[in-house]
Formats: structure tokens, sequence, C-alpha cells
């Protein structure tokens, strides 16, 4: 006798039922993740320590607020310098001619080999090493343009160039591996329709690169956004440097500390909400992307 | 223009090393307006890399492919030749239509999107021109309802037929096919081919790399054999593929013919 799949599988079946394996220790897990979660709540609402009341009263405080802008715009500004200096740079690296190539090779090594510490200290003290910057001939010719260094290097320049920089030299690599990941095959059709080398990487290449490149860039950005509060060493107000200079005149360090990371955790949140909405555009005709128009 | 006697494509004492091997050994060829010409071979005698120094995909080392008597990728100064910057470039290969193995079509464009591009951003049409010419020829290869699709949602078959219909769209003087049909499914590989026939008998030049022995006996004017890059026999398929004479071609066609029939019966 035949049966057909879509009949009801009981019935006069007389087979053995298979039940899923079971899992006591799950439950055991369950209850352990429950208790320790009770124990930070009941913290959480009793330890004094927590002073939620100065949390509340700092959260939208216009120095914390300022602090959250310059942090935004810091990681904005960086991470456009550093994708277009990044793109840049893979694309001279990825080309055939070695004069290039060896440029951003150089490139790659020296930024993402110093700490960003350093970098970023370095530009600030710009000034002990060049007094004042111009634009002329080297070597003691004539000089067109001419600004002291002091003045042109701000808190802000420094943490631009030097997160800016060494985000670019990671944003190459990144980059270039999505560049790579795409099939030769596909430049190899592009040319063969006449389209122009930029054509042929703005139409083909690298809208596909970014599948692969779009994933760990928002890596980069949320890593970035989090790490310009290394731009409090060169007093720059970002939100790691506010609520400091809060606690440091109010002692009120954890309730701060907790505004910082609040703040931190809700931007990030909405970072990765985007980042989803920008994979799902680049996911357009891919084998796993579902029902499309 | 070239004087009527110029043949449509004109390869002369092409060379072309990779690494340490010389794939192509001073060869010689001609296909004159519309005819077909098939180049044969054993894997790895060069026919690919013929082909792709046609629309100079690769470059040759020594020796000029002439398209429309214009030589391709390559400029004269003096009495030196010098390889052209890709941008020049760009605008011969655009007359010259090219079909691949693995299709290589665009994944993340639609199947319209893919055949309308290059007249649009290439040859500055507008988008109502391409579209209607890209429905024609979507009409002509069998597949008018799958404009709205992506590449990934279609068979090899259908892929290929799309492939050819982008390649058309250009409105191309010369067609060159690498292995059309080598990457698909046996019972595909018929639906690609009455495409290709269909377009023969429109009287499109082409060139035409395969493996389909019997497939070049009907469509080709001219047949050439390459072995170890050199064309060692051409000429129209009667003689070539029925009375061959240099030795490397009958035993490259006898081992052909062989394959064929365990092919058929395993």
């Amino acid at each position: 006798m035949t049966t057909s799949l879509h009949e009801p599988a009981l019935g006069a079946a007389t087979a053995p039922r298979i039940l899923p394996a079971p899992r006591r220790g799950r439950w055991l897990g369950v209850a352990l993740i429950l208790l320790a979660a009770a124990w930070v709540l009941y913290q959480v609402r009793v330890n004094p320590g927590f002073q939620w009341e100065i949390v509340g009263r700092h959260m939208f405080s216009a120095d914390v607020l300022r602090g959250v802008l310059m942090t935004l715009q810091l990681t904005a500004l960086v991470m456009v310098m550093g994708t277009v200096i990044g793109i840049g740079v893979a694309l001279m690296r990825l080309s055939r001619d070695p004069v290039l190539g060896f440029c951003a090779h150089a490139f790659v090594w020296f930024f993402r080999g110093t700490p960003v510490l350093v970098q970023l200290v370095f530009w600030y003290n710009l000034a002990s090493l060049f007094p004042e910057i111009s634009l002329g001939i080297p070597f003691g010719g004539p000089k067109f343009f001419e600004i002291s260094s002091t003045v042109a290097i701000s808190s802000f320049t420094a943490a631009m160039l030097g997160l800016g920089l060494n985000e670019a030299a990671y944003m190459a690599e990144i980059v270039r591996a999505g560049l790579l990941s795409v099939d030769p095959g596909q430049s190899e059709a592009s040319k063969a329709l006449g389209h122009r080398p930029w054509q042929t990487f703005r139409v083909v290449v690298l809208p596909q690169a970014m599948r692969a490149i779009v994933p760990p860039t928002g890596n980069q950005v949320i890593g970035m956004l989090k790490y310009t509060s290394i731009a409090s060493v060169v007093a720059l107000g970002e939100l790691m440097h506010s609520v400091e200079t809060i606690y440091s005149r109010t002692f009120e360090t954890i309730p701060l500390l907790i505004v910082a990371a609040l703040w931190y955790l809700i931007m990030v949140s909405i970072l990765s909400a985007l980042q989803h909405l920008i994979e799902r555009h680049y996911g357009r005709g891919a084998a796993d992307a579902g029902p499309m128009a | 223009m070239a004087p009527a006697a110029e043949p449509l494509v004109r390869i002369t004492d092409v060379w072309k090393q990779r690494g340490r091997n010389t794939v192509l050994k001073g060869v010689n060829l001609e296909a004159s307006r519309g005819q077909v010409v098939c180049l044969l071979g054993p894997s790895g005698a060069g026919k690919s890399t013929l082909l792709r120094c046609i629309n100079a995909l690769e470059a040759c080392d020594r020796g000029i492919v002439f398209v429309d008597g214009v030589p391709i990728g390559v400029e004269q100064r003096g009495t030196a030749f010098y390889r052209m910057r890709e941008t020049a470039l760009s605008r011969q290969r655009a007359e010259i239509g090219m079909v691949f193995q693995n299709f290589n079509l665009f994944p993340h464009l639609s199947v319209l999107e893919n055949i309308i591009d290059a007249p649009i951003r290439v040859r500055g049409e507008s988008r109502a021109a391409a579209v209607a010419r890209a429905r024609e020829l979507l009409a002509r290869v069998g597949l008018a309802e799958k404009e709205a699709a992506f590449p990934r949602q279609l068979s090899g078959g259908q892929q290929q037929r799309i492939a050819i219909a982008r390649a058309l769209a250009m409105q191309p003087k010369l067609m060159l096919f690498d292995e059309p049909t080598s990457a698909l499914d046996p019972h595909l590989v018929g639906e690609v081919l009455d495409v290709i026939k269909d377009l023969v008998a429109s009287g499109m030049t082409m060139i035409i790399v395969t493996h389909e022995v019997q497939f070049a006996r009907e469509v080709a004017d001219v047949v050439a054999v390459m072995v170890d890059g050199v064309i060692a026999e051409s000429g129209p398929p009667s003689q070539v593929l029925a009375r061959p004479r240099d030795p490397r071609v009958q035993a490259f066609l006898a081992r052909s013919l062989r394959e064929d029939a365990d092919e058929r019966e395993p």
C-alpha cells in the first residue's frame, strides 16, 4: 500500500514515534540564569551606590549631550575619512602598478603597525616637530602659505588625523578583501560590454563587493564609536571626556559611567539597525535573499 | 571603413606567453563578414586564449588582431606598437560581443538591467530605446517573461540565453563565444545551441570555441583545429572534420568521437 506524504501521519501508523532528546540540563541552566538576573535586578534596585537619580539628572544634561554630539560627529568624520582613503588605498594595492602598490602597502604597514594612542598624541604635538606648516618649494625655497601648527592642529584635527588614518589602514584591508571576493569573470564580462574601468568598478564590482564589505565595516563603525573615547587624552570634549570632567568635580563616578554606557548602548543599537538595513539592500539578487519582485 | 576585400577579423602571427609556457605560437586566422568560425581542439591548446586576444581581454605579446581593419588593443607610434589604455580599449570592446563559459551575468542586477546597462551607459541610448530592444531580444531567446528575475533564479541554460541577449543588445559587429555550453547540464545544451543557430541564420559574424564537434559541423563555414598553440588545420567542415590531413587533428577527432559515443552510452 502506498501512502501520500500529505496524509496525516498519525492514525493507523504503528511505527515508533521519535521524540526530541531529553534536555534536563537546560532547565537547570534557565533556573541559574533567572537567579543571576534576579540578583542583578535586586542590586540595581537596592544598592544605593548606583545613585539612579544622579544618572537621571545627568542623562540629558547639556554637557553630556554636547559630548554625545561630539562623539557622533567625530565617528562620522573619521569613518568617512577612513572609508574614502581606504577605498583609494585598496584600489592602489590591487592595481598592477608596482609603484602604487608599494605606496599602499607602506601606508597600511605604518598606520596599522603603530598604536592609535601614539598617532593621536603625535599629531597633537606636531608643533614641537614642525612649529609651522607651510606650502612652498621644499629645501628652503619660497613659501606661498604658512600657518602655525598650534593653530592648525586642534584637539579635533589631531583626533581626526590620528583615528582617521588608522581607520583608513583597516578599511583598506576590508575593502581589498571585499573586492577580491568578487569573481574575476564579473569584471571581464563588464569590460567585454565596453564599460570603462570606472564603470566596471562602480556598476559591477563594488556593489557585489559591498556584501562582503558591509558586515566588517559595521563592526568598525561600532568599534570606532567607542574608540573615539581615546580622544579624551587630547582633551577633546567627546562623551567620555564630558562625563570624566563631571565626575572629577562631583565624585559621582559610578552614575556618570552608567550615563556614558547607556548612551553608547543607545547609539550602537541604532547603528546595528542601520547595518541590518544596508545589508538587506546589498543582498539583492543573492541566493539567500528570499522572494523578490 | 576597410575595403570590402578585408575580412572582418584578421589575426596575424599572434604569440602569447604565460609564465614559462608559450600558449600561442604564431596563430593566423581570418573570418569574413557573416562567416561562422568554430575553433576546436584539445583542452590547453590555446583556443580560449586566442579568443580573449580578439577583444584584448588578454594582451598578446607579438602579432596583431585586426577587427574591421583596425588593430585591437594596440597603438602604433612610429615603428613601435604600444598597448592601449583601458579607456580607449573599452570603445573597441563595445563593438565586439562576448559570451562566456560561466555566463557571468551580473547577479545583483535583474535580467532587464543586465541587458540595458551597457546600451545606456556605454552607448548613451535612452532608457526607453534600450528597454524596447531588450524586450525584443528576450523574446528572441524565448525568455520574455523573465525580465524581472534575477540570474540566480534561472537555470544555466536560461542564464546563457540571457548572456547572449546582453551581448547582442550592444549591436556588435562580431560575436565571440567561449565554450558557451561547457558549463551546462547535458539536457540544457540544446536550448543554447538553438539560440546560436538562430543567430547564424541572421548573418552575424561569429567565432565560437566549442567542444561540440557535431554542432561545428552543422553551423561552421570554417573549422579551425588548434593543437599546442598553433592552428593545425583549418577549412570547411566537410574537409577538416571528414578528411583531416594533419595526424594531430585526426587523433583529436578520433578521441572526441569516442568520448561522444561514451556519453551517449555510458
